[in-house]
């Protein structure tokens, strides 16, 4: 009767609990014409919104095409900051390379990512290109950093033992090191991933045609606040959606870790 | 050397399937990258030209019923959300002409683009007003001393409600301007943060459903068209002169069929369809030759009523520190004729003895 | 693998403290001589130098003075003839079991069937049968050990250098293991060079035990353990031999 209390699906059932009290407060309060539209829209706005949205789309691309340019620009950059980054940060073990790189990579990372919005504007324009370049930068910064610290968090006395067992240094590099740095990597994905979606409102502000974020600042100059909501509610979802698809990789990967955190 | 290589790759094979798979997924990614940057070949000359979301009816119309296409050129909309990231994509030449208002592009040439604008047409004055909340005890633009107005810097609105307060003779320090963009003024003017808003539509369709009251709107400055830099203008002559004619095909089309400029509103903006129709019933459309015209109020010629609004707006720009203060600016060669008049099929304008403008105490 | 000699000729190691500081030294002139098959342990304090000499015979460090040789060989880096067992067992956490135990002769280049066989055989001396798919992360700390000292022998390394091995586990699985070594010995034969700073555990195990001050490190005496093998913990801790040598280790120690 006491594994009552550790069971983890009575957790599951009080989150979902605690959502649907929200939720049944808002219908109430929109039901009864409590909400005031002009602060926070009543359930009724939003779901003509979201009928309008499936069903024509906004400003002459479907909700869908709204959605996937969104994820793929995110994809995008954040696909080429593991490719680029995780060597980068690995290499960054080497200490000539860190003196070099190191000052530059390390006087961009405190940068918000908005304020380089008008010179990415200048340079790489106002097509993908920029905004990619956008959402790459970030997170590639943060991979650096998440690959460096995985290589440095390998055990000196692990790699000595190997040293004992007859393997040279490339074999330690890439049968020893790695391995042993993925957890790092793993879980610096995950964040940069977070990064990377969490930047696209901010790079769909250079002239972005199509997509959430160009769809929630466009909204906005119509003051069609329940558009704005269903925006920012879908970047949520998928926000939440990417997170888990990666932490079940990370889980099928790093099996090994064990129940340690 | 051979053995090395083969136990370099195999030394991978206990990582390679957790590892290829991360490179796949990552792969994949660069994949969907790629294709979205793709282009397609071009047949027809390109023109690139930026818009804010406003209810361009006979343009929509143009593009979407491709009477452009029919005169040999392609029309590539770029939206824009803000004025300034148009402005800065006119100057980064990612777009060819921009779509907006007469003074704004006058006061970026006066800040060293070299800009001219090609053709009036659309009247925005009665879709631009100061307005006040429905319960506000202002009544009249004097009730705003010592109050907060919100504007956007720079734009008709403000050059509107300084002409405004001069008219009253009210001074400079007496209203309190704050510079913010549209959004932020409806949502300051409902919070009370501001007592006062001057902006246009669609900005001002949410403060209508609001009761909001209406104390003046512009009027005889507040005109819309197409602005590029010389050069480019100089260059892609018969470009511009196909996208005026394009221009005159949609209005007329428009004129027939109005609900097209509503239908077609809608598909290129997000604009709810009651606010579009509000719009459209307010804003004045011309053909490209209006400017031409010396009895139409956007006549331009040296001593027009428009010219001397352009002069005093320029005027307003150096007194408010928004222009780099250098010198003359030939203001009056700012709207040229030529593509009109080509537009029209007109080989010489109406021509008006030059007056000068006069001096606004 | 029990035909290696290792000697410890007049080595001594300084360090300097910090930046431009005084020199330290650890270690000064040690002589000791590891023959073929003995099993050798090094009793003495804390901060007396002995993982600093273990890790010099490994590899690890230079000294300062002095040779170490293996069968009259100078040694100056790690290699698998020197096959060194941690107090906290270095494990591959991402291989299960197996992979950890295959892993030396593997990358060394040794045939599959000869490695797998060899696994087989290890595994099963150091009682982790059936555990061949278990990740280190689901086993016990006994356990651990068992796995990394399978994986040292595969490499069936000249001498096996042990530093403070059983230090980190209770007092029962400690016996187990100092068990479990025996065995390994009177089996395979090794050459060990065995570091502890508990007496029991010494007396109990070796052939020789070289006893160490500190400050600066240095041999104090060296005795030869004469009880009888094998050795049963039962029979043997209980007896005036065991309790003798015990005590003088200890006096040796004390002052």
């Amino acid at each position: 009767m006491n594994t009552i209390s550790a069971n983890p699906w009575r957790y599951r059932l009080i989150s979902v609990t605690a959502v649907g009290v929200v939720l049944g407060a808002w219908i109430l309060l929109s039901i009864t014409s409590q909400l005031d539209p002009n602060k926070f829209p009543p359930v009724q706005a939003i779901w003509s919104a979201l009928d309008e949205l499936l069903s024509r789309g906004y400003s002459g691309h479907s909700f869908l095409e709204q959605v996937g340019a969104s994820v793929k620009r995110a994809m995008a950059g954040f696909g080429l900051a593991v490719l680029i980054g995780v060597p980068v940060g690995i290499g960054l073990g080497n200490r000539s390379l860190n003196a070099v790189a190191g000052p530059f990579l390390t006087f961009m990372r405190p940068i918000p990512p908005i304020a380089l919005i008008p010179l990415f504007t200048f340079y790489f324009g106002i097509g993908e290109t920029s905004k990619v370049a956008l959402i790459f930068m970030t997170s590639f910064l943060y991979m650096t950093v998440s690959a460096a610290s995985g290589v440095k968090s390998v055990p000196q006395d692990l790699i000595l033992a190997s040293r004992s067992l007859g393997l040279n240094s490339r074999q330690i590099f890439f049968s020893v090191i790695i391995p042993a740095a993925s957890a790092h990597i793993l879980t610096g994905m995950r964040i940069a991933l977070t990064l990377a979606w969490a930047l696209v409102v901010a790079a769909e502000l250079i002239a972005a045609q199509v997509g959430l974020g160009f769809m929630i600042m466009d909204a906005t100059t119509f003051y069609r606040i329940p558009i704005v909501f269903i925006g920012i509610l879908t970047i949520g979802l998928i926000g939440l959606l990417l997170d888990s698809l990666l932490l079940i990789v990370e889980k099928r990967v790093l099996h090994w870790r064990g129940r340690q955190s | 050397m051979h053995s090395f290589i083969g136990r370099f790759f195999r030394s991978f094979r206990p990582y390679m399937s957790r590892y290829v798979r991360l490179v796949q997924t990552v792969l994949i990614f660069i994949g969907l990258f790629g294709s979205i940057t793709t282009s397609h070949a071009e047949v027809r000359p390109r023109i690139n030209v930026g818009i804010q979301p406003l209810v361009i009816g006979p343009l929509y119309i143009a593009i979407k019923e491709k009477y452009f296409d029919q005169l040999g050129i392609d029309v590539n909309l770029v939206k824009f959300t803000s004025g300034p990231a148009q402005f800065a994509a006119l100057a980064g030449g990612q777009i060819d002409l921009a779509w907006g208002g007469l003074g704004g592009f006058l006061l970026a040439k006066a800040n060293g683009q070299d800009l001219n604008f090609v053709s009036v047409l659309m009247d925005y004055n009665p879709l631009e007003a100061l307005v006040v909340p429905a319960n506000s005890p202002i009544a009249s633009v004097k009730d705003l001393a010592g109050r907060k107005v919100g504007l956007v810097t720079g734009s008709n609105a403000h050059y509107g409600i300084t002409k405004a307060m001069r008219a009253n003779g009210m001074g400079k320090g007496s209203v309190t301007l704050l510079g913010m963009p549209p959004p932020q003024q409806i949502a300051a003017l409902n919070s009370g943060d501001i007592d006062a808003a001057y902006s246009w539509e669609p900005f001002l369709t949410p403060l209508y459903a609001n009761n909001a009251r209406t104390l003046l709107t512009s009027s005889g400055w507040a005109y819309l068209g197409w602005a590029g830099k010389h050069d480019w203008l100089q260059k892609n002559s018969d470009l511009v002169v196909k996208l005026l004619q394009g221009w005159n095909m949609g209005l007329d089309r428009m004129q027939k069929d109005p609900e097209l400029a509503i239908r077609y509103t809608l598909e290129f903006t997000g604009m709810d369809p009651n606010q579009a129709r509000a719009i459209f019933k307010g804003a004045g459309y011309f053909p490209a030759g209006v400017a031409l015209n010396p009895e139409h109020p956007a006549y331009w010629a040296k001593g027009s009523a428009l010219n001397c609004h352009m002069h005093s707006f320029l005027a307003f720009g150096r007194e408010e520190g928004l222009v780099k203060n250098i010198g003359d600016l030939d203001v009056d060669g700012y709207v040229v004729t030529k593509f009109m008049l080509a537009a029209e099929g007109q080989t010489t304008p109406h021509l008006q003895a030059p007056i000068t403008c006069k001096e606004e105490k | 693998m029990s035909t290696h000699t290792l000697e410890i000729q007049g080595v001594g190691r300084s360090f300097r403290s910090g930046q431009g500081g005084e020199l330290i030294q650890a270690l000064r002139n040690i002589n000791l001589t590891v023959h073929p098959s003995e099993i050798v342990s090094i009793v003495g304090p804390s901060g007396c130098g002995k993982s600093t000499l273990l890790r010099m015979v490994a590899g690890f460090d230079q000294p300062s003075e002095g040779e170490i040789l293996l069968d009259k060989k100078r040694i100056f880096d790690p290699g698998a003839d020197r096959g060194i067992v941690f107090q906290t067992p270095q494990l591959y956490p991402w291989l299960n079991v197996f992979d950890n135990v295959i892993f030396g002769p593997k990358k060394r280049g040794v045939s599959k069937e000869s490695y797998v066989s060899d696994a087989e055989r290890y595994i099963a001396s150091v009682g982790l049968k059936g555990f061949e798919h278990h990740y280190p992360y689901q086993l016990s700390g006994g356990m651990r050990q068992r796995l990394q000292i399978a994986r040292v022998l595969i490499n069936e390394p000249a001498i096996l250098l042990m530093d403070e091995p059983f230090g980190a586990l209770d007092y029962q699985t400690r016996l187990d293991m100092q068990r479990l070594l025996l065995e390994l010995c009177e089996r395979y034969r090794p050459t060990v060079l065995f570091i502890t700073h508990d007496i029991e555990e010494a007396v109990f195990i070796s052939d020789r035990i070289h006893v160490m001050g500190a400050r600066p490190g240095r041999v104090l005496e060296s005795l030869q353990v004469d009880l009888p093998r094998p050795r049963i913990y039962e029979e043997v801790a209980a007896s005036e031999a065991f309790m003798r040598m015990k005590l003088r280790v200890l006096n040796l120690l004390r002052h």
